[in-house]
């Protein structure tokens, strides 16, 4: 097992390379991040409509009533 | 009696508060009408949502590509070099590695046999293997 206490140096070739990847990582893990933010809003956005689109349904369910109502009452 | 008052053509009815009627028919139709441009409105939220998916997937796809990379450049070491490296590896550890390779073998071997692995079950097995890597540190 490698033991904790005593750090190992090993050679790596392509050292800049390999930070370049890194920092091209890093990056793109930011665009993610705020995708995932423009997701969660588009997310929220859609919910919303959705919560008025019921809202709105039952209002035209509440106004189709009583027209049904008033065409039906006793004359 | 009704029944035969509907089948007549033309029907009369006394409307007490017409105002109030066209009013429940202008607003029910004003709230159809907008129930309509939701409807768009939704399609157009959820559109933007897949595009925004698709992008996720293809900047995961990327990432993975690039950590791949970082893999392929760090040095890769044979048995006798790590050997020399570490020293102190206890012959339980090689048992333990021993029956862990052998149970992964069987695993893999039972999971060839099934159908062809989809794109889920190549992650998982990718992170098995990377779960396993970082047991072995």
């Amino acid at each position: 097992m490698i033991s904790e206490s005593k750090p190992i140096f090993v050679k790596i070739d392509k050292y800049k390379e390999i930070l370049e990847i890194v920092e091209v990582i890093n990056k793109k893990v930011t665009g993610v991040k705020q995708l995932l933010t423009e997701f969660e809003e588009l997310r929220t956005k859609e919910e919303e409509e959705l919560s008025n689109w019921e809202k709105n349904l039952e209002d035209i369910t509440r106004k189709v009533e009583s027209i049904k109502e008033e065409l039906s009452s006793e004359q | 009696m009704a029944e035969e008052h509907f089948e007549q053509e033309n029907f009369y009815v006394c409307v007490k508060a017409p105002k109030t009627l066209r009013r429940s028919i202008l607003e029910s139709s004003k709230d159809t009408l907008f129930i309509l441009k939701q409807v768009y409105t939704i399609r157009q939220i959820r559109d933007a949502k897949h595009q925004v998916m698709a992008e996720v997937d293809d900047e995961l796809k990327e990432l993975k590509i690039l950590i791949q990379k970082i893999d392929d450049l760090m040095p890769k070491y044979n048995k006798d070099e790590l050997k020399k490296l570490i020293p102190d590896v206890s012959s339980k550890r090689k048992q333990f590695l021993k029956k862990e390779k052998a149970e992964a073998k069987v695993k893999e071997e039972h999971r060839a046999k099934q159908e062809p692995a989809s794109e889920v079950d190549k992650l998982t097995m990718a992170l098995d293997a990377i779960q396993k890597k970082l047991q072995n540190l």
